[in-house]
C-alpha cells in the first residue's frame, strides 16, 4: 500500500453516522451526558462513566494533596536544618505523600481510566456488575479520607514510610492511632482495588460487541484487563498482610515482632510480593494511555500490536517473580534468581518502547497536547527503566538501594511516566468526557514547565544518592556537601508546582468554552470515539463495523477500499440495504464476500476463538512457571527448581482439559469471537442495567466501620456488621424474587 | 571541605576504601556507559522521529502494522544486553557477598534507635556513640574485616558509601559481610550513615570512619581497652 493523499471532505465522520439517532430514548447528550447532575444522583449513580469520572476526579484531588507534601518535603531540604517542620511531622509527611500518591492517585486513577473507558472501548453498556463498581469507589473514597484523617489525630498521621515495615510499624514503636487508619485506610483501598479487578475481568471476557475479538481490543483495554490479574494476585496479599500488622499492633500477635518469634522478614516478602507488581499494576494502565495517544496523532496504526500484548503478558508474568530485589540488602534472599528476573523485565518493557517510536516512525505526527505528554513520557520512562537496569544487579543495589538514586529512579518510573501520562490522558479524553477542547498553546507551556521542573528537580537526586545520601532524611549536614543540588531539586519543584497554573486555566477556559468538539475530534481509532461528545447513557445508539483494532478509522476511511480494513465497505453498504426499502434478502457481511480479505489473511479465517486467546493466558502461566523453574535451576544449580516445572506441567493439563471441554459444551463461537460479526443488531441492551442505587454507598460504609471499629472501638465494628447484614438480607430478598 | 574532596572517584563522589568498592565502582562504570550508551540511541531515534516526521500534508501514511524480523531484532539485542549484565554483576557479587574463612578482624555492630555501637570481641573495645558525639568506627589499612550485625529495636542499615555497600542490621538475626580495606589512611567523619528509615531521629544516626596502619589500630586498642 502506497501513501495517499485525501481531501478531508472524502472521510466518513462519526458525527454524520451518528447524527440521526440523537432523538433516540435514552439520549441525554446535551444535558450533562448522562452525568447525574443531583447530588443524591451521584451518591447513588451505578453509570460507568459517572464512578469513572468520580474516579478521576477523587484521584485528581489526592495527586494535589500529595503535591502539596512533596512541596513540604522539597521545602524542608532546600536548606540545611529544620526550618518548616520537626522530625514527626516531616516523617508522616514523606509517609502519606508515597502513600497518597501509590495508593490513593496511581492506582485509582487507572480505576477511572477502566471504568470510563473500557465499556466505550469494546462497545459494551457499563460494566459487567454496575453495583459492585460503585462499591469499589465508595471503598477507595472512604479509605482515602481515613488516611487522611491521621493527621489530626493526636502523634498525626502515620510515619513510617509506605511501606511501613515492622517493627517500626508495629505498636511499641508507632502507638499512634494516626498508624491505625492508614492500615484501615490501606485495606479498604487494596479491597476496592480487588473488587474492581473482577469487574474489569468479568467485562472485557464477556461483554465484548460483536466483531470485538480479543486481538482488536485497543492496547488500553489490553492492559487494564492484564493489570487486573495482577491486581487479584498482589492485593489480597498485601491486604492479609495488613490485617497480620493490624493483628499484632491490637490483638497481641507477633507475626512481624522479632522478640516473640516473629519476624521482620516476612512482612518485606509479604509486601514486595505485592509491591513490585503493584509498579507495574500503576504503569501499565498509564502504558496503555500512550500506546492509545501515539498511534491517533502519527496518523499510523500501532507499530507491533501483537508484540505489545505479548510484552505486557510478559511483564505482568515476571513482575511476580521479582519481588525480593527490593531485598538485596538484607542478605535474606536468593541474589541471581531475582537478579536475573529483573534484568529480564527490561527486555519486553524495552521492546515497547521500541514499538512506540516504531508507531511513529514514518508518521505524520500531530503535535497536540496529549502526543506531547506522551513523548515526555517515553523520555522519563527511559530513563527510569536505565536506572532500574542498575538497580537490578545486586553489586550496585547494595550500594544504592535506599538512598536517594533509588528516590530518582522511583520517580522516573513511577513519578514522571505516570504523571506525563496522566496530562496526555485528561488533554485527550477531556473532548470526550466533557464535549469540550482544552487549549493547545496553555498545555504547550504547561508541558515545557513540567519537563523543565521534572527533570531538576529528579535528575540530580541521582547525583545525590551517589555521593552518600540516605533517603528519608528530615535533614543533612552541611558538611555533606549536598546544599547546592539539594537546593537545585527544590527550585525544580516550584517551576513543577509553576506548571499546574496554566493547567488549571485551561482547565477553568475549558469548562466554559462551546460544547462542539464533536465525537471524534482527533481523528482517533477506538470505539469510545463512536459516539456522541459526552456519551449518552449506556453509551451507543450506533456501532461501526469492527474488522480491526481501529474500527473508527476503518469507518473514517470507509470510502478508499485499500485503506480501511477488509469487509468495511460491504458491512455498511449492507446495513444501509437493511434500512432502506428494497431489503432485497442481502447476504451478511463478511470477510468471506471480500476477496481481499482472504488473501490478507492468507487462508479463509472467520473465527477468532477468544475463548482460545483467554486460554492462551493460562497456558502462558504454565509456561512461565516452566521457564521460571529453568532459570532457577540453571542460576542456582538447585534441583528444587523442579517443583515449578511439576507446576508448569499440572497447570498446562489443566488448561488444556478445560478448553477441550469448553470447546465441547460451546461448538458455536461466541458473536464476540467471529470476524465477522456485525454490530448493528445487537446494541439493543439498553436498560437491563439498573441506574441508581444506594446499596454501594451503605455497604461502603458498613465495610469501612467494621475495619474502623478495630482502632475506635467495638461498637463502631457492630455497626458495620449491622449495616452489612441488612445490605445482605436486601440483597437475598431481592435474589428470591 | 570533607575529607574526601581529593577522592579518586570523580567529584562529589566518596573515596573507596575497600578492595571491594574498587571492583563495584568498575562495574558501576560498565552499567553506567552501557545506559547511557542506550539512552543515547532511544532519544536520538525519538530526536530524528520528531524532526523528520512531523505532520507537513494530509497525506495518510504508510498503514505499516508490524515488522516481525525488526521487532525479534528489539527482543533479542535487549535480551543479550541483560544477559551480560547478568554475566557482569555475578562475575563480581560473590566476591562482594560471600564470607570468607579466615579474616584478621571482627566487628560485632549493634544499631539502635538512634545510634551505633561498635564492639571488637579480640581487644575488648566498645565503642558507642551518643547525642552529642557519633561512634567512630576504626579499620586497620590493609586487614579483612567481618561485621557481624544486629539491632535491639527497628530494622537499621549499615552503609558506609565509600565501601559501596550497606547491609541491613535486622532485629532477631545477625546479618554479615567481608570486606578488605585498602591501604590509604585517613579520617572520614561523617562517612557512616543509617540507610533505612528507623524513626524520630534516622538522619542524625550517623558515624565516623578512621583507617589507621595495623601498629596504630593496635595501640589504640591497647589504649582503649585500658579505659
Amino acid at each position: 500500500m502506497s501513501t495517499i493523499g485525501y481531501e478531508r471532505s472524502s472521510l466518513v465522520t462519526v458525527d454524520e453516522m451518528i447524527a440521526p439517532t440523537t432523538d433516540a430514548p435514552g439520549q441525554r447528550a446535551g444535558h450533562g451526558g448522562g452525568l447525574p447532575r443531583t447530588l443524591s444522583e451521584w451518591l447513588t449513580t451505578t453509570d460507568h462513566k459517572a464512578i469513572g469520572v468520580a474516579y478521576a476526579m477523587t484521584s485528581m484531588v489526592f495527586l494535589a494533596i500529595g503535591g502539596l507534601l512533596a512541596g513540604v518535603i522539597r521545602a524542608e531540604l532546600a536548606e540545611p536544618g529544620l526550618q518548616l517542620v520537626n522530625e514527626t511531622t516531616y516523617n508522616s509527611v514523606f509517609t502519606i505523600h508515597g502513600s497518597v500518591m501509590v495508593y490513593l492517585f496511581a492506582v485509582p486513577f487507572g480505576f477511572a481510566l477502566a471504568n470510563y473507558l473500557i465499556p466505550l472501548q469494546i462497545g459494551a453498556a457499563d460494566l459487567a456488575f454496575p453495583r459492585l463498581n460503585a462499591l469499589s469507589y465508595w471503598l477507595y473514597l472512604f479509605g482515602g479520607v481515613i488516611m487522611l484523617l491521621g493527621f489530626v489525630t493526636d502523634g498525626g498521621a502515620a510515619g513510617f514510610g509506605w511501606f511501613a515495615y515492622p517493627p517500626l510499624s508495629g505498636a511499641s514503636e508507632s502507638p499512634g492511632l494516626g498508624a491505625d487508619l492508614w492500615i484501615i485506610s490501606v485495606i479498604l483501598t487494596g479491597t476496592s482495588g480487588t473488587l474492581g479487578a473482577v469487574n474489569v475481568i468479568a467485562t472485557v471476557t464477556m461483554l465484548r460487541a460483536p466483531g470485538m475479538t480479543m486481538f482488536r481490543m485497543p492496547i488500553l483495554t489490553w492492559n487494564l484487563f492484564l493489570t487486573s490479574f495482577m491486581v487479584l494476585l498482589a492485593f489480597p496479599v498485601l491486604t492479609g498482610a495488613l490485617i497480620m500488622l493490624l493483628a499484632d499492633r491490637q490483638f497481641g500477635t507477633t507475626f512481624f515482632d522479632p522478640g516473640a518469634g516473629g519476624t521482620p522478614i516476612l512482612w518485606q516478602h509479604l509486601f514486595w510480593f505485592f509491591g513490585h507488581p503493584e509498579v507495574y499494576i500503576i504503569a501499565l494502565p498509564f502504558f496503555g494511555v500512550v500506546t492509545e495517544i501515539i498511534p491517533v496523532f502519527s496518523r499510523k496504526p500501532i507499530f507491533g500490536y501483537r508484540g505489545l500484548v505479548l510484552a505486557t503478558l510478559a511483564i505482568s508474568a515476571l513482575s511476580t517473580s521479582v519481588w525480593a530485589h527490593h531485598m538485596f540488602t538484607t542478605g535474606q534472599v536468593v541474589l541471581p534468581f531475582f537478579a536475573a528476573t529483573s534484568f529480564l523485565i527490561a527486555v519486553p518493557t524495552g521492546v515497547k518502547v521500541f514499538n512506540w517510536i516504531g508507531t511513529m516512525w514514518g508518521g505524520s505526527l500531530h503535535f497536540e497536547p496529549p502526543l506531547v505528554f506522551a513523548i515526555g513520557f517515553i523520555v522519563t520512562f527511559v530513563a527510569g527503566g536505565l536506572t532500574g537496569v542498575m538497580l537490578a544487579s545486586p553489586t550496585l543495589d547494595f550500594n544504592l538501594s535506599d538512598t536517594y538514586f533509588v528516590v530518582a529512579h522511583l520517580h522516573y518510573v513511577m513519578g514522571g511516566t505516570v504523571v506525563f501520562a496522566f496530562f496526555a490522558a485528561v488533554y485527550f479524553w477531556w473532548p470526550k468526557v466533557t464535549g469540550r477542547m482544552l487549549g493547545r498553546r496553555l498545555a504547550h507551556v504547561q508541558f515545557a514547565l513540567l519537563f523543565i521542573g521534572f527533570n531538576l528537580t529528579f535528575f540530580v537526586m541521582h547525583i545525590l544518592g551517589r555521593d552518600g545520601m540516605a533517603r528519608r532524611v528530615a535533614d543533612y549536614s552541611p558538611t555533606d556537601e549536598f546544599e547546592t543540588l539539594n537546593l537545585i531539586s527544590s527550585l525544580g519543584m516550584l517551576v513543577i508546582t509553576l506548571s499546574m497554573i496554566p493547567f488549571f486555566v485551561n482547565i477553568v477556559r475549558g469548562l466554559r468554552g462551546p460544547r462542539d468538539a464533536g465525537a471524534d475530534p482527533w481523528h482517533a481509532n477506538s470505539l469510545e470515539w463512536a459516539t456522541s461528545s459526552p456519551p449518552p447513557e449506556h453509551n451507543f445508539a450506533w456501532l461501526p463495523p469492527i474488522r480491526s483494532e481501529r474500527p473508527v478509522f476503518d469507518l473514517r476511511w470507509s470510502g478508499h477500499d485499500d485503506v480501511a480494513a477488509p469487509g468495511v465497505a460491504t458491512a455498511l453498504a449492507w446495513r444501509r440495504d437493511e434500512s432502506g426499502t428494497v431489503a432485497d434478502e442481502p447476504s451478511p457481511p463478511g470477510p468471506l464476500d471480500d476477496d481481499r480479505d482472504t488473501a490478507a489473511h492468507g487462508k479463509e479465517k472467520v473465527v477468532e476463538r477468544s475463548i482460545t486467546v483467554e486460554t492462551t493466558l493460562w497456558a502462558g502461566v504454565a509456561v512461565y512457571f516452566a521457564v521460571i523453574g529453568a532459570i532457577y535451576i540453571a542460576v542456582e544449580g538447585d534441583p528444587a527448581g523442579i517443583s515449578l516445572l511439576l507446576l508448569a506441567t499440572g497447570l498446562g493439563g489443566l488448561v488444556a482439559g478445560w478448553l477441550w471441554d469448553f470447546r465441547r459444551r460451546h461448538p458455536e463461537p461466541r458473536p464476540q469471537d467471529r470476524l465477522d460479526a456485525d454490530a448493528s443488531d445487537e446494541t439493543g441492551v439498553v436498560g437491563i442495567y439498573p441506574t441508581a442505587s444506594v446499596r454501594p454507598l451503605a455497604l461502603a460504609a458498613g465495610m469501612s466501620a467494621i475495619a474502623l471499629g478495630v482502632a475506635l472501638g467495638s461498637w463502631m465494628t457492630i455497626a458495620g456488621l449491622a449495616i452489612v447484614a441488612s445490605q445482605v438480607a436486601l440483597l437475598v430478598r431481592d435474589a428470591d424474587r | 571541605m570533607t575529607a574526601w574532596s581529593n577522592a579518586p572517584a570523580g567529584p562529589g563522589a566518596p573515596p573507596l576504601l575497600t578492595e571491594q568498592a574498587e571492583d563495584i565502582e568498575q562495574i558501576w562504570d560498565a552499567f553506567f556507559y552501557i545506559a547511557l550508551g542506550i539512552g543515547a540511541i532511544v532519544v536520538a531515534l525519538l530526536g530524528w522521529v520528531i524532526l523528520r516526521y512531523r505532520h507537513r500534508d494530509d497525506v495518510l501514511p504508510v498503514q505499516r502494522h508490524a515488522h516481525i524480523p525488526l521487532e525479534i531484532g528489539y527482543t533479542v539485542v535487549p535480551l543479550l544486553v541483560v544477559v551480560g549484565l547478568f554475566a557482569v554483576t555475578f562475575g563480581s557479587v560473590r566476591a562482594i557477598d560471600e564470607l570468607g574463612d579466615d579474616t584478621d578482624l571482627v566487628i560485632e555492630v549493634t544499631g539502635f534507635q538512634w545510634q551505633w555501637q561498635f564492639e571488637y570481641p579480640e581487644s575488648g573495645v566498645t565503642v558507642v556513640g551518643d547525642e552529642t558525639t557519633d561512634a567512630e568506627l576504626v579499620l586497620p589499612a590493609g586487614a579483612s574485616v567481618r561485621f557481624e550485625m544486629t539491632s535491639v529495636d527497628v530494622i537499621h542499615s549499615f552503609w558506609i558509601p565509600a565501601f559501596r555497600f550497606k547491609r541491613d542490621v535486622i532485629p532477631g538475626i545477625v546479618t554479615r559481610f567481608e570486606v578488605d580495606v585498602g591501604d590509604s589512611t585517613g579520617a572520614f567523619p561523617g562517612a557512616g550513615v543509617c540507610a533505612e528509615f528507623c524513626g524520630l531521629d534516622h538522619h542524625k544516626m550517623g558515624f565516623d570512619v578512621r583507617v589507621v596502619t595495623a601498629d596504630e589500630f593496635e595501640a589504640w586498642a591497647a589504649q582503649e581497652a585500658r579505659r
